[in-house]
């Protein structure tokens, strides 16, 4: 097979041409996941580790048809996502506001750096167990640390975004005879889009790993939590197949929200009017 | 032979743009006292007139052009424009950049202009037709749809133009706006910018530092310098500033100030680098320019008033 | 086949690009890349499953395997007045006496001993009778080898207006250590008994260690009861304006253990011998205790970290006692069984203990 394809491709010179399964990006990917996953099957099914331990591929998509037929999984990530959602709206608003604060008055703007400097290094789940003193188990807690957590990635990307606008770009909107209000509205919040994209996007991973891993650590969603209070649970009754599941539905959700979430906003937006930062 | 300039008819009535004594200092970095970019500008722009502003960089071209537009307040003097005081940014002043980033990338082509006439308070339904108009007249009527970063950077700037036209400003500042670009881009942008000149009779105050592009383009030519660096306002002279209202022929500052002259050209357009009178003009400017790199007695002592209209058969001086 | 046939072709031609020169293109290469790709996933997916199935010839094998002739054995070390015998054989040096070498495992909760004990990294493990039904019912290859401890376990409150499980709303919060702890399945038991069913109280269980779960009824804020063992229920309950709900009395109907010594098969086959003496030994240091109390409070307190007296009033408390017997296997079972917590049921005792083990349930407590 190889003489006649060869002799095109020189006089050519089109290697795009050879379209076999592993030209696009998602299908090696998914080729690459594919044999992980058989590796994994042909270990657990070798029975060299006790199946509680180390279980079958198979199992847990078994376990994870049946959570989801039993419905809790779902009520778990319905919990988790509305409550991460919430947190990360709040802390949207907030660092909205905190941004234009910062913006619109000089000494706020030390503020606003002092506390990004001080706090966002800290990690969310550090201050989980003060935030279970102060707002009690349960969505309470959940909810502030979701905010803590998203509020500094998202308040120094704005920040960031809004210094980074094209000088030009002000001033072509300040010619147009355009107020603060409008400059803000119309220029300032588009030409800083890719940053507060990419804020939103950080604060979302972060505020999903701090709920998650909050419920797991220190059971703060209470037995009316999420996904981590799901795993939790699965956990203490061993039904590691259904630990697994719950570890899935993390990666299924981090997957829907990253690429067709985010990913539809930036092509929407960003990535239609060349901005984007990624790629 | 050549055509008279609009100016000519219009400056028998009142200037559209009048600068009086125009200082403009800055903080200067680190030392905490001031730097002067401008001292002792006086100008007056009349309707329909293509001036250009040329100078070494760092002589205040950029600056004089924004305290026109209202982005920088004069430290000094004071701008008007038909007579009323110019305090911030306005409609009626449009600017074109250089930097090809002064569209906002998140419109098109189309949504770029009508954003402008949106902002001019132009009727809705009056806006697409009006935008479609001033892009088909810098031949972009085929690019509507396109965003700003599928398009090359002579187009940008065609873009910039189109929709500094659309909003019928009083005059039109452009500030390098072809710097950017290739030779030939340029050239082709230079000759088009010309023809709308004409079909609008917009008012244009351009700044460049290529001297050719000056002569081919404008009617008056205003040469700036740099300022020495202390105690560097001068005496103003009676003379200059009559001269600077419009008056024949190029005419020297012996003062301070930041202008080193103000030279009408009277070649007739269209004009090209080898036509006569070009490399006349070509030279004084070159001096002008030139001569600040020696003392500054030397531009005293060494007026130049090689008169303009006397044709020199010569070849073209490359330009710049 | 197809996909190996391409990859092979590819992989040849980028070691013997000289030689078939006319067909390699080396301002190409991208198409080398991408027909060798197939079989590079193999390759990696290959070498990782042979990783992995290596892993366990190092250590499990070791863990699990050879039986060796000196005695030594493996033990969680937990601390708490539940763990009283653990430290007192150390203490007494009772393991030495037997024979036994011990190597201490600090392991941080019950789940984490749980774990130990599945993967083979601890020799025996004590715990709670459910958590030990819950990896029995999952097939964890262990069994119970010895009674350990029985203390009263309380539900505490500080709400007055409620006075029994009925009482609490959607609004309320249980704190206890676990899902799946014998005070989960405690409640679930109550719970079946007074409101019909073992899983009404499941959506106001909140996981607190016993520390943390004290602070936060201490501090009367959203967690309005805490069930616990001593001596954090003792602690509670001495307080003015808290009281007991339910006690582990009337939630089992009788006594049961609370923790018991739990061994893997793989230890129990092959090392009878270590197996009996942990037995003897254990049993001693539990005789020992519960018959010197007086002695124990001094050895035990520095450890509780509390004054020799209250150490002698907690070890002496109504309920607490160290015994060896087991008690309420089987009847933890049937309720797990009947309530959806397990789904295998053992048919008898032998199931679930070890030989030793008949001779050390009461008639009518199995």
């Amino acid at each position: 097979m190889l003489p006649a394809t060869n002799k095109k491709r020189e006089t050519e010179k089109v290697w795009p041409r050879r379209r076999n399964l592993f030209s696009s990006r998602l299908a090696r990917q998914v080729g690459w996941l594919l044999m992980v996953g058989a590796a994994w099957e042909a270990v657990a099914r070798a029975g060299i580790y006790p199946p509680i331990l180390f279980p079958r591929l198979s199992d847990v998509f078994v376990a994870l048809l049946a959570e989801v037929r039993g419905g809790e999984i779902l009520a778990r990530t319905g919990w988790s996502l509305g409550t991460i959602s919430l947190g990360v709206a709040l802390a949207v608003t907030i660092s909205i506001a905190a941004a234009a604060l910062a913006l619109g008055l000089r000494p706020l703007r030390s503020l606003v750096d002092a506390l990004l400097n001080v706090l966002h290094p800290l990690p969310g789940i550090a201050v989980l167990p003060i935030f279970l003193l102060w707002f009690g188990t349960g969505a309470p807690a959940v909810l502030a640390v979701v905010v803590f957590s998203c509020i500094w990635p998202m308040v120094q990307n704005l920040l960031a975004g809004l210094e980074s606008v094209p000088r030009t770009q002000i001033d072509a909107g300040r010619n147009l005879g355009l107020g603060r209000a409008r400059l803000a509205l119309f220029v300032l919040i588009p030409a800083s889009l890719p940053y507060a994209l990419a804020g939103l996007r950080l604060a979302w991973a972060r505020g999903w790993q701090t709920a998650v891993a909050g419920e797991m650590v220190f059971g703060a969603g209470g037995g009316d939590g999420g996904l981590g209070w799901f795993i939790y649970k699965r956990r203490f009754f061993l039904e590691i197949p259904a630990v697994f599941a719950g570890m899935l539905m993390i990666i299924l959700i981090g997957i829907l929200v990253e690429h067709v979430i985010f990913g539809t906003l930036e092509h929407l937006t960003v990535r239609r009017w060349g901005m984007s930062r990624t790629e | 032979m050549g055509m008279l300039p609009d100016y000519q008819q219009a400056k028998k009535t009142t200037p559209l743009l009048v600068v009086n004594s125009l200082h403009k200092r800055f903080p200067a970095p680190g030392s905490g006292g001031d730097l002067t970019v401008l001292a002792e500008v006086e100008l007056a722009v009349h309707r329909g007139e293509f001036l250009s502003i040329i100078g070494r960089s760092g002589c205040g071209k950029t600056t004089l052009l924004r305290c026109i537009a209202g982005f920088e307040k004069p430290s000094r003097g004071s701008l008007r424009i038909e007579g009323r005081e110019i305090t911030g940014p306005g409609i009626d002043r449009m600017m074109v950049f250089q930097d090809t980033e002064q569209l906002f990338p998140w419109l098109t082509v189309l949504g770029n202009v009508e954003f402008a006439l949106q902002a001019a308070r132009v009727p809705r339904r009056e806006r697409r037709a009006r935008a479609v108009h001033f892009l088909e007249m810098v031949g972009l009527e085929r690019f509507l749809d396109y965003y700003p970063h599928q398009l090359s950077g002579g187009m940008k700037q065609r873009v910039a133009i189109a929709r500094a036209l659309s909003v019928r400003p009083r005059m039109l500042l452009m500030d390098e706006p072809f710097a950017a670009l290739d030779a030939m881009t340029r050239s082709l942008l230079q000759q088009e910018l010309l023809q709308l000149w004409q079909q609008t009779k917009a008012t244009i105050i351009f700044v460049t530092h290529n001297i050719q592009e000056a002569i081919i383009q404008s009617d008056r030519i205003l040469v700036l310098r740099p300022l020495l660096p202390a105690g560097s306002t001068g005496s103003r002279d009676p003379a200059f500033i009559r001269a600077a209202g419009g008056g024949a022929g190029p005419v020297l500052n012996p003062g301070l100030g930041s202008m080193a002259a103000l030279i009408d050209n009277p070649l007739p357009r269209p004009r090209q680098p080898d036509m006569p009178g070009f490399g006349v003009i070509w030279r004084q400017l070159h001096r002008l320019i030139g001569l600040e790199v020696g003392t500054r007695a030397g531009l005293v002592a060494q007026p130049v008033a090689e008169p303009a209209a006397q044709p020199v058969a010569e070849a073209a001086p490359v330009s710049t | 086949m197809r996909l190996i046939q391409i990859g092979i072709a590819g992989w040849s031609r980028a070691g013997k690009s000289g030689v078939r020169g006319h067909v390699a293109s080396p301002a190409l290469p991208r198409p080398r890349l991408l027909r060798s790709l197939p079989v590079l996933m193999l390759a990696v997916a290959m070498a990782l499953a042979l990783m992995v199935l290596a892993a366990p010839a190092l250590t499990v094998s070791r863990v699990l395997g050879a039986a060796q002739p000196a005695e030594k054995i493996r033990i969680a070390q937990q601390f708490g007045l539940v763990y009283a015998p653990l430290s007192i054989a150390r203490e007494l040096k009772i393991f030495e006496k037997h024979g036994l070498q011990v190597e201490w495992r600090q392991l941080g909760s019950g789940a984490a001993v749980n774990e130990a004990l599945i993967a083979g990294q601890v020799d025996v493990g004590f715990m709670g009778i459910p958590p030990f039904l819950i990896g029995w019912d999952k097939g964890v290859p262990w069994k119970v080898a010895v009674g350990f401890a029985e203390v009263p376990i309380v539900l505490v409150t500080y709400r007055e207006d409620i006075k029994s499980l009925a009482d609490f709303t959607s609004k309320d919060k249980i704190a206890l250590p676990s899902p799946g702890s014998v005070q989960h399945l405690l409640l679930g038991m109550a719970a079946k008994r007074e409101l019909g069913n073992a899983q009404a109280l499941d959506s106001l269980l909140v996981a607190m260690a016993h520390p943390d779960g004290m602070a936060a009824l201490l501090a009367r804020r959203d967690i309005t009861a805490h069930f616990t063992t001593p001596p954090y229920g003792f602690e509670l309950l001495s307080r003015p304006g808290f009281h007991a709900v339910l006690t582990d009395q009337q939630a089992f109907g009788g006594r049961f253990s609370f923790n018991v010594g739990v061994v893997t098969q793989q230890f129990h086959d092959s090392r009878p011998r270590a197996y009996r003496q942990l037995v003897a030994a254990i049993t001693e240091a539990m005789n020992w205790l519960e018959t010197h109390k007086k002695e124990a409070a001094p050895i035990l307190a520095p450890e509780f970290n509390l004054s020799t007296d209250k150490t002698y009033a907690y070890l002496t408390w109504p309920g607490v006692r160290y015994t060896v017997e087991v008690r309420g296997l089987m009847k933890f079972a049937r309720f797990m069984h009947e309530n959806g917590f397990i789904r295998r049921l053992p048919a008898s005792l032998d199931d679930l203990a070890w030989e030793n083990v008949a001779a050390l349930v009461p008639p009518g407590e199995e």
